[in-house]
């Protein structure tokens, strides 16, 4: 299991799909070169039966349970970043708003809003690593649509993705199964996503190539529950990092959730660059990472299957659910002193001044 | 002043982190503790840094004081003292057409004075962020040479740089237009001066700080020379480096100036702080920028306490640049909304939760004034992290 | 607020310029302020500017200044 690497997303494009070398506002008009576009480059690309139909809706197999239904829009700025691309930032974000519910996450739909202009090799790119992330999460994207804004109406490429999957009926997992004593644990190293983008954004100049964590976890996830049945409760930590889930989690509950600084595993690199720029890791945002509460017998066989798996190498149990203080999420420093970990309010920007 | 000479060897490699082993901590924490009772009674001590209080929060090092150590958070953040007219300024040309606006990320969300219009709340004044909302080229940028880029990239516009912060920040300003600089880049002159403002401090009523924690960076850059007066005036100095030994010892170091009646001014930052700072550092700044007085927001103007551009350098100042096309009248604008109290929370004249409006109409969510803002503010801390000792006291299963 | 880090000097380029260590990679840093500089030295950098360099021999008395304030001595 492995990320989109620039070769496989620099292919060739599909014939037919490389008549224009950019996206025409005809691409989106519902006409011959939409249906160009769609069958030339996205069916042959996310390639599967439901969407090879090109029907108005797919008619789609339902293996039971309930239904979990999760969607998410993407802009993110540069469209491509170390480690990454917007492309393989919608799948799994999707996929992973499903997996965390303790869902299968089986169907996609891929909804593209494109500048007119918008570079058609860097298009068939993000095609491409969607494609391969949805791949990696055993996922088809089976319906979608394109439209195409006027030429400085847009910014570049928004893409919406909607997921569907399904939990067994017997799975029982939120915030009312938390309890005091529960270990709260992470995959891996936080921070990478939200200093990788800022390091390449206007403005900061910064030498080191991050690379940003962005990953689908249904597999990890699967992996843990296996071992683990009875976690209580999971969110993927994005924008706001661990400080925002963290809070989320003990709003108005009658436990605390404590971290310890000294277990929270940080990349040297974005621990170096933080600093420099006076963000916190636990406020900066990821987008491969999933905070998971298990019960504290079970934190350690979940800890294995996490580092067993490839996106969980570096994770770690990082605190624990508190019978005091209520409703607070809590740093302990490496000095035994306690901070409040604060929601995040604003963008996180450089402080230095 | 004396200083102490290695008795090890003198060529071993620097080890960073040495400053943040929690051993040394621990044993500084027990040392202040001692202190504390030999001094038997309640002593207040002030620091004057925006990234001291930053510090303090981070570690909560606060925490690790006995409960008759008390560090107020003084004038020293630069996003509360910079004066409304400056952030007006920053607002107006960012709106000015073919024109970047460049800023560190501290500045974007602070409210000057002039009104919000179309906001519900009737007393919303702009900020940068807002300014960018409606159009405004306004950018965050890391470093000052990162705006010099930005005007190199894009010679068509006039790119101004909002320049805050205090001595630190304002010698790599120096420097850079020393070394020239393209001729569509202009700096907004908001650079403030520390020691002046300590000064006032002592004059203020009810004034019972016994101890400063001085800025271990901008003291790096001007020397120690420049706090000489207060010891004079009975208040204990120290130069306070950010690791958390580094505050910890600058602690240490006042409360025994405390206890042997001997204030002084101390070096426990002696590793890159010395007595008459940086004189290559001081030459550039001397030849740039010359003292004047500025207005310290909502507190005075103060005399000598602010860097302006020398005549040589006139043809970078944004003030003078753009002196025609500026609204004079939007530039001055009106004082804090009505309630805020942030000049006498950032003199430590008052807690934050003496101010009738901390945590009511004034949230981190929408602030009246730069103290809220501000993460070094310290009515943010105290609303982020101003819960007692008892309410952060962990019980566990 | 005046954000600075210690960082190495791996190699200095001219007067005003250096490569500083960071994370694994170097990094730019100006240094018109600071004289006398090589690589092993050490910098404290804020926003993209050295302010001074910590010389090893004041690196190490820092040290031994903080351990004399933890050894108790009677009052003057």
């Amino acid at each position: 299991m492995s990320k989109p690497s620039e070769d496989t997303l620099t292919a060739e494009r599909p014939v037919g799909a490389s008549r224009y070398d950019t996206v025409r506002l005809s691409h989106g008009s519902g006409g011959k070169l939409t249906l160009e576009l769609i069958e030339e480059l996205f069916v042959a690309t996310f390639s599967n039966e439901p969407l090879k139909e090109l029907t108005d809706a797919a008619i789609l197999h339902n293996p039971g349970g309930r239904i979990a239904f999760a969607t998410d829009s993407h802009t993110v700025k540069p469209a491509f970043f170390p480690g990454g691309d917007i492309g393989r930032l919608a799948v799994a974000g999707t996929v992973n708003d499903l997996a965390v519910m303790g869902a299968t996450p089986l169907y996609m739909s891929a909804a593209f809003l494109l500048e007119e202009g918008y570079d058609m090799d860097e298009l068939a790119r993000v095609v491409r690593s969607m494609k391969v992330t949805a791949d990696e999460a055993g996922v088809s994207i089976v319906a979608g649509d394109t439209k195409v804004l006027e030429r400085g109406h847009g910014d570049g490429i928004f893409i919406n993705t909607t997921g569907i999957g399904f939990l067994p009926d017997d799975v029982q997992m939120g915030v009312a199964f938390v309890r005091p004593g529960d270990k709260v644990l992470v995959n891996g190293t936080l921070g990478d996503h939200g200093i990788a983008v800022m390091s390449r954004r206007e403005g900061l100049d910064l030498a080191v190539d991050l690379t940003s964590d962005v990953a689908p976890l249904n597999g990890l996830i699967a992996a843990v529950r296996a071992v683990a049945p009875n976690v209580r409760f999971m969110r993927d930590v994005t924008r706001g990092g661990l400080a925002a889930v963290a809070n989320e989690v003990v709003h108005r509950q009658a436990f605390g959730l404590r971290v310890f600084d000294v277990a929270v595993p940080v990349n040297e690199i974005v621990e170096e660059y933080s600093e420099m720029l006076g963000i916190d890791p636990l406020l900066a945002a990821n987008e491969g990472k999933v905070m998971m509460i298990v019960a504290a017998d079970e934190a350690e066989a979940a800890l294995g299957a996490m580092k067993a798996h490839p996106f969980g190498r570096e994770a770690a149990i990082i605190g624990d659910i508190v019978v005091k203080p209520e409703g607070v999420a809590l740093v302990e420093t490496a000095y035994g002193s306690r901070r409040v970990l604060e929601m995040p309010i604003e963008e996180q920007l450089p402080r230095i001044c | 002043m004396p200083e102490v000479r290695a008795t090890r060897d003198p060529q071993a490699p620097f080890e960073p982190h040495t400053y943040k082993d929690p051993s040394l901590v621990a044993d500084l924490q027990r040392r202040i503790g001692e202190l504390a009772v030999e001094i038997g009674r309640p002593v207040k001590l002030m620091h004057i840094c925006g990234t001291h209080e930053h510090e303090m929060g981070r570690y909560a090092l606060r925490d690790l004081l006995p409960a008759s150590v008390d560090v107020l958070a003084g004038p020293g953040c630069p996003v509360c003292v910079c004066d409304n007219e400056y952030i007006n300024m920053a607002i107006q040309l960012s709106l000015r057409p073919n024109t970047i606006l460049t800023s560190f990320g501290d500045m974007l969300a602070v409210p000057g004075s002039i009104p919000l219009e179309g906001e519900r709340r009737g007393d919303v004044r702009m900020s940068l962020l807002d300014a960018r909302a409606r159009g405004g080229d306004v950018r965050a940028v890391y470093s000052v040479f990162d705006a010099k880029r930005i005007a190199e990239q894009n010679p068509d516009k006039q790119v101004v740089f909002f320049s805050v912060g205090f001595e630190t920040t304002v010698v790599a300003v120096a420097a850079m237009l020393k070394r020239g600089v393209p001729d569509n880049l202009s700096v907004i002159e908001a650079n403030y001066y520390t020691p002046p403002a300590t000064r006032l401090l002592p004059t203020l009523d009810g004034f019972d700080i016994e101890g400063f924690i001085l800025p271990g960076h901008a003291v790096t850059i001007t020397g120690l020379r420049v706090y000489e007066e207060l010891p004079a005036l009975g208040i204990a100095c120290a130069s306070g480096g950010f690791e958390p030994v580094d505050v910890l010892a600058s602690v240490a170091s006042l409360l025994e100036q405390v206890r042997d009646g001997a204030p002084t001014v101390s070096n426990p930052y002696q590793r890159l702080v010395k007595y008459d700072g940086n004189e290559r550092a001081k030459a550039e700044l001397n030849e740039v920028f010359e003292l004047a007085p500025i207005r310290w927001r909502g507190i005075a103007e103060i005399p000598l306490s602010g860097y302006k551009l020398r005549e040589p350098y006139w043809h970078a100042s944004a003030a003078r640049r753009f002196a025609g096309q500026l609204d004079e009248v939007a530039l001055r604008g009106a004082e804090h909304p009505k309630g805020c109290r942030c000049a006498e929370v950032t003199l430590g004249q008052i807690r934050p939760d003496e101010c009738g409006v901390f945590g009511t109409l004034c949230t981190p969510d929408s602030p009246y004034g730069p103290c809220m803002v501000s993460h070094e503010g310290t009515c943010r801390a105290w609303y982020t992290y101003g819960m007692h000792k008892e309410q952060l006291r962990v019980e566990t299963v | 607020m005046c954000l600075g880090v210690p960082h190495e000097v791996v190699e200095v380029l001219d007067a005003d310029r250096c490569l500083i260590k960071l994370g694994g990679a170097v990094q730019h840093c100006f240094i018109g302020l600071v004289d006398d500089l090589k690589p092993g030295d050490w910098v404290v950098v804020h926003a993209g500017f050295a302010i001074d360099k910590i010389a090893p021999e004041d690196a190490q008395a820092n040290l031994e200044l903080i351990h004399q304030y933890l050894e108790p001595y009677p009052s003057a």
